[in-house]
């Protein structure tokens, strides 16, 4: 699978806006801080942390030039698969995302609770690829930056 | 056993084929199948004696023993070994998977539609481990299961002392997986030494 085998399938080709990336990502610090607050519930700071994920995520993506094609389906499945095109994300971690993905899924459409060791894991994978997608924007892109 | 396996086979074919094609680098011997299979000798019997006919087991003797094994050369062995694998056998599957962290799980069971046998082509496995792992170790050690089983491995994750608490607070998603079939994959609650008197379902 190549970025361009899913243009008109999941992707299409921007010209890449440095305000829209930047609110991106501030954005994601956002969320990720609020992924941190007490007092609220599993579910509250996984989703904080898992929009982080995917507004990270998009960040990268439409740094590379692209964005996911609204009017498909499964916009956040493809954001993450095609992490390790965009950044080189390890296959691994992908699995994981991918995972979160469907806690995500059950927990907004049939009423899942999310135990307290998965929000862990998003917030903490959120974390790393807030480290990732800076490093790779700044080291590929750091026009996009200043 | 789920509703693809009870639409293509009948009981007694589920218990013997769930036996034999989930262990085919094995023979076993007419007493062993019975009870494993918990079924009577004659249904059994007729079983068995209909399958080696067509070739999908072979029997051996051995002393006064007869000996039956999911048979290679049969045409259709790895189309039924597939078959097997996905429908009667994901336990197996799922507990072959976990084998890298099985020590940190206290209680392993999957809930929801394929416990209960409604489930459909499309859906996902959840599986409830409680012990000391984490979310991402779960979905890295099902990962190569899913392709195995052709479903979505969905784990709930829950540490030990999360899982007290939610049955302390009699917890509304609890609550209702204690009424609703569960299909035991390693462990229980009980033999962990936790408590469980007053609660729901042995939970």
């Amino acid at each position: 699978m190549s970025l361009e085998n899913l243009i008109g399938i999941s992707l299409e080709t921007i010209e890449p806006d440095r305000t829209t990336i930047a609110r991106l990502l501030a954005a994601a610090e956002r969320n990720l801080k609020d992924s941190h607050a007490e007092n609220v519930s599993n579910e509250t700071r996984f989703d904080a942390a898992y929009k982080a994920i995917m507004q990270l995520a998009n960040a990268a993506l439409q740094a590379n030039g692209y964005r996911t094609l609204t009017s498909k389906p499964g916009h956040h499945l493809t954001m993450i698969q095609v992490m390790n095109l965009i950044i080189g994300l390890d296959q691994n971690t992908i699995i994981v995302l991918n995972g979160l993905r469907k806690q995500r899924n059950n927990s907004d459409y049939f009423g899942d609770i999310i135990p307290a060791s998965t929000t862990a894991d998003c917030v903490s994978h959120a974390e790393n690829l807030n480290r990732n997608v800076l490093d790779w924007i700044k080291a590929n892109h750091p026009e996009l930056m200043e | 056993m789920s509703q693809l396996s009870e639409a293509l086979f009948t009981t007694t074919q589920q218990r013997v084929l769930g036996l034999l094609y989930n262990r085919p680098d094995r023979s076993f011997y007419t007493n062993e199948i019975l009870r494993a299979t918990g079924m009577g000798v004659a249904t059994i019997k007729r079983e068995l004696d209909r399958m080696t006919a067509a070739g999908l087991l072979s029997l051996r003797r051995q002393g006064n023993q007869l000996h039956y094994q999911a048979n290679p050369d049969c045409p259709i062995y790895n189309e039924l070994r597939g078959i097997i694998r996905k429908t009667i056998g994901m336990v197996d599957v799922l507990r072959e998977a976990l084998a890298p962290v099985a020590e940190n799980i206290v209680w392993g069971f999957v809930f929801g539609s394929v416990a209960s046998g409604k489930d459909s082509a499309g859906s996902d496995i959840d599986l409830m481990l409680i012990g000391d792992l984490s979310f991402a170790e779960a979905v890295t050690a099902l990962h190569p299961a899913q392709e195995a089983l052709s479903r979505e491995v969905n784990p709930k994750v829950f540490r030990v002392e999360e899982w007290q608490r939610l049955l302390r607070e009699n917890d509304s998603f609890i609550r209702e997986l204690s009424r609703k079939p569960r299909l035991d994959v390693m462990g229980n609650w009980n033999e962990s030494g936790k408590p469980d008197r007053n609660q729901p379902g042995n939970y």
